[in-house]
């Protein structure tokens, strides 16, 4: 294998990377600040599918359109659901939160998996190009126009969300929020409209995802397991530590998963995914480089 | 067999709970431990019967280090306890609750787990059914019912956390007799964690008093309740 | 009435004069009606109402909420059904292959996430159900994946004819499956001394460990005997259904047999097996809303989520075995 092949490989991992990335910190923000392990978060991916599609197949818009529609569709479902299921769940929340919102969002999963089958049907949605057909030609290495421009906007919409939480005004409340709910409600913050706003945006996150790679994940019903599981994964790996360390993972996970396609299929990757959550989850259930603390991700 | 309780510290955080505690519960006696709120008598318990895991120092029964055991290990060792905030089984009747007490410290069947429970309950006086279930129980009941589950497990050292905490002067009395009674009648040597100094007093062989986590004065009732260290830390508290 | 718990063998309650009738009527049902259907309904009730008091017999007793429940049903399915297929061996002795091959896994689970948080068994066993179903998905050698495993009937045995497209001969099997799994639950929750250690552990933790009893031993045991169960059932569903697909593993089934166990088992076993009959009969007279089942069900879960603070180990936790 010359290094040509290596290194394309390398560009379209970190593309994956990237997406995977867009998952993770999407969990983890949601995690992290309203103190919800989703496991419908995939399902958030689903949606910005559906709308990607919408936008791109049925509307014959652009890509930057079509991805800002998916944005903007996704984080309103997901503030939706955030007013109507987790808002009265923590209001009415017993000793027992986690398992609750844990369950409840297994069922949200499934309800979100089932108006989409009722609603579009079981077949596949897609879009022949994100961007355009083509191969561009990178310093010598070839790499598809598409999974070029998922990697860049993928990227971009990382590099935003840290400016975000890191530069803006709110973003610095978010993080006020993480570190100790109790002192930053005391210093007048709205914390149901902070959890809002989070959620909005955890969920933005997964639907620019999803609909970035609607050409080549078409949408269908119970795709979103996929991405749900990779997006744990991250998490879990990086244990909720700082962003860069998600994006990190995330980015390493994706060229293995580039490199490992040479030897094992798809089917069997995801399986050898899932024992290694497991083994995690009993011998470093806080995270491989993780500290005991569950919340308080975004201390640094 | 002796409990011996040797230089345990143990810290929650900032807070030094025990601070180098060191006594002995002889093999026959009744033992008090007393002190202000806040003392670290309940913490102490909960090292002694493997609910905490002191910082550092021994407890010894016997030849056996405490210390590192679980609570259930403990309790197959012969020391059995009752807890500050009374712990049963709401929807178990008394004499299941009883049961549960015998049945696993002793390799008997259920049929004979069922008799002998109906003994012990006897023998402490229970004053109601035993088909009762426990939740329907008052306060003083629960207590009474918890002394007679620990009573079933056959035990060797009893400690016993503040049991007649609310309870009226004639309930006191009925506890405070059959603490005397375990102990005279079946060997049982008691470890008893008390703010009612009175019942301290009349019940006890020794009693030890603990501050702040430190052990200030140790010695039978009539020493203690003219110990001046021990009415300083009392003042303008109970009369002792 | 409420206070008083006789300690004798038998009570006369309103429940056991309902019961009784109850349970001749339900077994005599399929054999005068002689419809196909109608023992296909009866069938898919009793299995899910036993996997649903099974579940529950984890969640009830000791708040552990096992979330690949499907999967190891499955596993017993897909383990009874292999042996049948590859290696040629008697489905009957495939029930006891399947119990085996999940009661082994429940084990080993057990023994390596009951000492964590519920939240982590609850996570881990949603995992575990998944990556059991990968499995299958992967293997398709064996399992023939999502072209779906084909599966022999039961041999038949004495008068009891397996082809028999009326289904009788299975119902007869699921009920005596049935009767035998809940008296083996009933028997075990009330008359044994570890019955006494799963309701002393319920009822208070740091209590029954003093009295001697090791939480862990106990989360351990009960964790396998309803996992056996499920893979027991999974065999009889198996050779019942006769093809399997990966499907049978996921999630959305286990939330079918969580609310069945949630809706009827709040009571008891009874209920678990009257709230399934209610369920599937619904579902079924309500054929259009065949679609819409999942959806109800994930609404169900999240109302119950929301308006049951206690959440959903204290709501079934309310049980009181009989």
């Amino acid at each position: 294998m010359d290094v040509t092949t290596v290194i394309e490989l390398l560009l379209a991992g970190l593309g994956r990377g990237a997406i995977y990335a867009l998952m993770a910190l999407g969990l983890a923000l949601i995690f992290g600040i309203l103190n919800i392990p989703s496991f419908a978060q995939g399902e958030f991916y689903m949606v910005g599918t559906y709308f990607g599609w919408v936008g791109l197949s049925i509307l014959g818009l652009g890509p930057f359109v079509a991805l800002l529609i998916a944005a903007f569709a996704t984080s309103l479902v997901g503030i939706c659901c955030e007013k109507i299921l987790f808002a009265p769940l923590r209001r009415f929340a017993g000793e027992e939160w986690l398992v609750n919102v844990f369950v409840l969002t297994l069922g949200l999963s499934l309800v979100l998996q089932n108006v989409a089958l009722v609603t579009a049907g079981p077949l596949y949605y897609g879009a022949p190009y994100f961007w355009g057909p083509g191969t561009a030609d990178l310093f010598g290495f070839r790499i598809s126009y598409d999974r070029l421009m998922i990697a860049v906007l993928a990227t971009t919409t990382i590099v935003i969300f840290w400016v975000f939480l890191k530069r803006t005004r709110l973003g610095r409340t978010i993080r006020a929020v993480a570190q100790n709910a109790d002192a930053a409600s005391l210093t007048g913050v709205n914390l149901g409209r902070i959890y809002t706003i989070t959620f909005g945006v955890g969920c933005m996150l997964s639907g620019v995802a999803g609909a970035l790679m609607v050409a080549i994940l078409p949408a269908y019903p119970t795709m979103g397991i996929i991405p749900l599981y990779k997006g744990w994964f991250v998490v879990i790996v990086a244990g909720l530590g700082t962003i860069g360390g998600c994006i990190s993972i995330a980015l390493l996970l994706g060229v293995l998963e580039a490199v490992g396609l040479l030897v094992a299929s798809e089917g069997w990757q995801s399986f050898l995914y899932i024992i290694i959550i497991c083994i995690l989850l009993i011998f470093k259930p806080f995270g491989v480089f993780g500290k005991r603390e569950v919340r308080g991700i975004w201390e640094k | 067999m002796a409990l011996r309780i040797g230089s345990v510290v143990k810290r929650f955080g900032g807070l030094l709970a025990l601070n180098d505690v060191s006594f002995e519960v002889r093999s026959n006696e009744i033992l008090g431990l007393i002190g202000p709120n806040g003392s670290g008598k309940t913490t102490l318990i909960n090292c002694i019967s493997g609910f905490y895991r002191p910082d550092s120092g021994r407890i010894l029964y016997g030849e056996k280090n405490l210390t590192r055991l679980k609570p259930y290990e403990i309790s197959r060792l012969g020391i059995t306890r009752t807890f500050q905030i009374v712990e049963v089984f709401p929807k178990l009747s008394v004499l299941e609750n009883v049961m549960v007490g015998m049945a696993f410290s002793n390799p008997i069947d259920l049929n004979e787990t069922r008799h002998k429970s109906r003994e012990i309950l006897e023998y402490v006086g229970f004053p109601r059914e035993e088909g009762i279930l426990a939740r329907y129980l008052n306060t003083g009941q629960m207590k009474l019912l918890s002394v007679a589950r620990a009573l079933a497990s056959s035990p060797k050292l009893l400690l016993l956390d503040e049991t007649v905490a609310g309870l009226s002067e004639s309930e006191q009395t009925k506890i405070a007799d059959l603490v005397k009674k375990i102990n005279t009648e079946l060997g049982i040597a008691v470890l008893l964690v008390e703010h009612a100094t009175k019942f301290v007093m009349e019940v006890c062989d020794r009693i030890v008093v603990l501050q702040e986590g430190r052990k200030i004065a140790e010695g039978p009732p009539e020493e203690i309740s003219k110990d001046e260290k021990v009415l300083e830390a009392y003042l303008g508290r109970e009369e002792i | 009435m409420g206070e008083m718990k006789k300690i004798t063998m038998t009570r006369i309650t309103w429940k056991n004069i309902i019961a009784l009738p109850s349970l001749a009527l339900m077994i005599a049902t399929p054999f005068v009606v002689r419809d196909s259907y109608i023992s296909h309904i009866f069938i898919l009730a009793l299995l899910y109402g036993t996997l649903a008091a099974s579940f529950d017999f984890a969640v009830g007793y000791l708040g552990i909420v096992n979330f690949g429940y499907a999967a190891f049903m499955g596993l017993g399915a897909y383990t009874s059904a292999i042996a049948a297929v590859t290696f040629g061996i008697n489905p009957w002795l495939g029930l006891l292959l399947g119990g085996a091959a999940a009661g082994l896994l429940g084990l080993a689970t057990g023994v390596l996430t009951l000492r964590l948080y519920g939240i982590f068994v609850a996570c881990f066993t949603w995992f575990l159900g998944m990556g059991l179903m990968f499995l299958v998905a992967v293997t398709p050698e064996v399992t023939r994946g999502y072209l779906g495993l084909s599966v022999p009937f039961f041999p038949n045995v004495w008068i009891l004819d397996f082809t028999d497209p009326l289904r009788l001969s299975y119902f007869t099997i699921m009920v005596i499956l049935s009767l035998s799994i809940l008296s083996l639950m009933y028997y075990l929750g009330n008359r044994t001394k570890m019955g006494l250690a799963f309701r002393a552990l319920r009822g208070s933790e740091p209590a029954a460990m003093v009295c001697g009893i090791n939480p862990l031993k106990y989360r351990v045991i009960n964790f396998t005997i309803t996992c056996a169960i499920a893979g027991t059932l999974g065999s009889f569903y198996a050779h019942y259904i006769r093809i399997l697909t990966p499907n049978l593993l996921q999630t959305s089934q286990t939330i079918q047999i969580l609310v069945i166990a949630y809706l009827g088992g709040r009571g008891s076993l009874w209920g678990s097996i009257i709230g399934a009959f209610l369920i599937i009969t619904l579902l079924e007279v309500l054929r259009p809303l065949e679609a819409y089942r999942f959806i109800i069900y994930g609404v169900i879960l999240i109302l119950v989520m929301i308006f049951y603070p206690g959440g959903l180990a204290r709501l079934l936790t309310r049980k009181e075995l009989y």
